[in-house]
């Protein structure tokens, strides 16, 4: 299941962020990337919701500012 | 939308952005469908690879456009909404983003960072809760005359600067009144903002360059508290909720399009199961449905709204595979229909294909097929239509009658912001075709013929109560068009300062005409250039364009010019006037195959002989 969520998660990034910014988040999951500001992350909650049908609240979306955050606030929403 | 049957994805479209297959490209996202509207990752992966592309060219059958957007909120999670919407009526935008809240400032010209191109089209987002603040909970008496002031003064910034500006209106609070003494004031906030709705389509009824943008009726409909996503709104000032920034998008494309691309000419309606539930031939005329009861007054819906189509000058057109007989003492007699036969600018009622019937119904009315749209309620036939005809865009009419109104509100492509006195008279006039028609036979020779229309032409110049007819005419004026330059009415008006506009209006014995030709002259010292020579398709077979040259040839002697420069630019649509300038006496001075240069030196000026057959006079050219 985690590689599945993992394997997702990526697509979503690619999707908003393409896959350059994606392969170098993915290089360094704990920090954030210039390319990945304030907007383009709402987006990319946006596209994770939609994708995992979840929803994050206002204060888990400000929280999962890294790939590592996002990941495990989801993996707990969807029981994992 | 249909659902797409071939799915695109991300990677797909990189392969194309990376081959530099822009029309593959766009083509994917325009033809998408339910799929790609709704997912927001591939929105985001389309608008991201659109957006970084270093593309200069045009992309065939798509409009490139620059849209200004000034907000009081985050309205970038919708923009891949907004781009798609835009991309699937065939325009490609590029958004440049105004700083938040500010307005006055670039409207006024005082605020740096403005584009340097400039936009084709500004977008005034005026999020209610951002105008209302602290408005929004403390009842105030003084509350609606101050928003009031501010949002006059805005729009008529906004109407001063020259380009065409989408407004939108503002939607309603996600909570309503707080208190029932709340209802019943007036300066509490839900009344107020109605008020200001009000305002905001006053001011466009009066200054043509706005655009209202509806998003309170939608709104509506989806629930406030869909509208806007609370969380969304107060995290991050997100003015849309989820479920609705397709919706806004589509909306906001439906106003966009036609300020740039003319409008679908012509509907043509299947009958049975469309304009009445049933069939005619075997339910009989008692057994049919359409009335005031359901389901009878869903199909009676869907008449009304033809009806309000053909109003602003939509032609709607019957094709039906019935005994025509039984359809036309339908029309007549029954006391239940909106649509009688004289509301159908033409019709094809017989046993034969759908689509021929199409081709022969384009004929009639001397439009092309990528001017009309085909209602149906049989899959099959849609699907004929679609194979055999990709031009015209194809509805399926719903089986189901409760679907009737969504299919109403989703109808595309007919939309019109402004309507002009011709464009009411039109249908009117090509019913009288089939009158004049009798009379071609009946005169035997053209000449004759023409001499019996006693046709009056109305030659004026620099007619400035006529800018919106002679944009209009530049838009959606295809055939008989040497150079297919576009103009909107805010570029006519430009014109209208430095260059010779002249109108032609006709009328005969049948009908008015209106406005129905137009030329654009460029004047220096003694030589002339015609910038535009169009003529709608209303005139053809009456050889008044010859006439209408000579004319303006002679405003230009008169107005001591002794050489006229014109072109002729080929399309896939103006083949038939590819001999034009050379009928008219011009000589080719360049171009074999592709744009061609004309020359023509007004020494001793002869009227043609035709001109004996028209009267003829002219105001303003002096």
């Amino acid at each position: 299941m985690s590689q599945d969520i993992d394997a997702r998660l990526r697509g979503s990034f690619e999707q908003v962020l393409g896959p350059r910014v994606t392969a170098e988040v993915l290089a360094k999951p704990s920090v954030g990337h210039p390319d990945w500001d304030s907007v383009a992350h709402i987006s990319l909650v946006m596209a994770v919701e939609q994708a995992f049908g979840v929803t994050f609240s206002p204060e888990e979306a400000g929280l999962t500012t890294s790939y590592e955050a996002l990941r495990d606030t989801l993996t707990r929403k969807l029981g994992g | 939308m249909r659902e797409d049957a071939d799915a695109i994805d991300a990677l797909t479209l990189e392969a194309l952005a990376a081959a530099g297959d822009w029309l593959a490209f766009f083509s994917a996202i325009r033809d998408g469908g339910e799929r790609l509207a709704r997912d927001v990752g591939l929105l985001s992966a389309a608008f991201r690879i659109a957006g970084t592309a270093d593309r200069e060219d045009a992309v065939l059958g798509f409009r490139d456009i620059r849209v200004a957007i000034l907000r009081n909120a985050t309205v970038e999670p919708w923009l891949p909404h907004a781009f798609a919407a835009l991309v699937r009526r065939g325009l490609i935008p590029r958004f440049w983003l105004g700083d938040y809240a500010v307005y006055e400032g670039y409207l006024m010209g005082t605020q740096p960072g403005w584009p340097e191109a400039e936009p084709d089209v500004t977008f005034l987002y005026l999020d209610p809760e951002e105008l209302v603040g602290d408005g929004a909970f403390l009842v105030d008496a003084a509350l609606p005359g101050a928003i009031a002031e501010r949002l006059s003064s805005l729009l008529s910034l906004a109407a001063d600067s020259g380009r065409p500006t989408v407004v939108s209106n503002l939607t309603p609070p996600a909570h309503g009144f707080r208190t029932v003494l709340d209802s019943q004031l007036r300066s509490s906030w839900p009344n107020v903002r109605q008020e200001l709705n009000l305002l905001i389509v006053e001011k466009a009824e009066t200054h043509p360059s706005l655009v209202v943008l509806d998003l309170d009726g939608p709104a509506s409909r989806i629930g406030a508290s869909n509208a806007r996503d609370t969380g969304l709104y107060l995290g991050s000032h997100v003015p849309f909720g989820r479920d609705f920034m397709p919706v806004i998008a589509d909306a906001f494309a439906a106003v966009v399009a036609p300020i740039f691309l003319p409008p679908r000419k012509c509907v043509v309606v299947d009958a049975d199961n469309t304009l009445w539930g049933g069939v005619l031939g075997e339910d009989g005329p008692e057994g049919v449905k359409v009335g005031l009861e359901y389901p009878g007054s869903l199909y009676r819906r869907f008449q009304l709204f033809l009806k309000a189509l053909i109003d602003q000058g939509t032609l709607v057109a019957l094709n039906s595979k019935n005994n025509e007989s039984d359809v036309v003492d339908f029309l007549g007699s029954s006391p239940d229909m909106v649509l009688r036969e004289k509301d159908f600018a033409a019709r094809r009622i017989n046993w034969g294909d759908k689509a021929s019937n199409i081709r022969g119904l384009a004929a009639d009315l001397n439009i092309g097929l990528d001017a009309m749209v085909f209602v149906d309620d049989s899959a099959v036939e849609c699907e004929l239509v679609r194979t055999l005809l990709p031009e015209v865009l194809v509805q399926e009419f719903p089986t189901a009658p409760l679907g009737i109104p969504d299919f109403i509100e989703r109808f595309p492509d007919v939309g019109v912001l402004r309507v002009t006195a011709e464009d009411r008279a039109r249908a009117e006039s090509i019913r009288s075709n089939v009158q004049r028609e009798k009379l071609r036979t009946e005169a035997g020779d053209l000449d004759s013929f023409i001499r019996s229309l006693e046709i009056q032409l109305h030659i004026r110049c620099q007619p400035t109560d006529l800018v919106q007819r002679i944009a209009q005419l530049t838009q959606r004026t295809n055939q008989f068009n040497l150079t297919t330059r576009r103009y909107t009415d805010d570029d006519i008006r430009s014109l209208m300062a430095a260059t010779l506009v002249v109108t032609l209006a006709m009328a005969d014995k049948f009908s008015d005409y209106g406005t129905i030709g137009l030329a654009l002259v460029r004047m220096e010292g003694s030589e002339a250039e015609i910038d535009t020579l169009l003529l709608s398709c209303r005139a053809f077979g009456r050889e008044i364009e010859l006439v209408f040259v000579d004319e303006i040839l002679k405003v230009l002697v008169a107005r001591g010019v002794g050489m006229v420069l014109a072109d002729y630019l080929p399309t896939g649509k103006n083949a038939m006037v590819a001999d034009f300038w050379e009928k008219c006496g011009f000589e080719r001075v360049s171009g074999a195959d592709g744009p061609v240069r004309f020359r023509r030196e007004l020494r001793d000026l002869t009227p043609a002989g035709i001109a004996s057959r028209y009267v003829i006079n002219s105001e303003g050219c002096e």
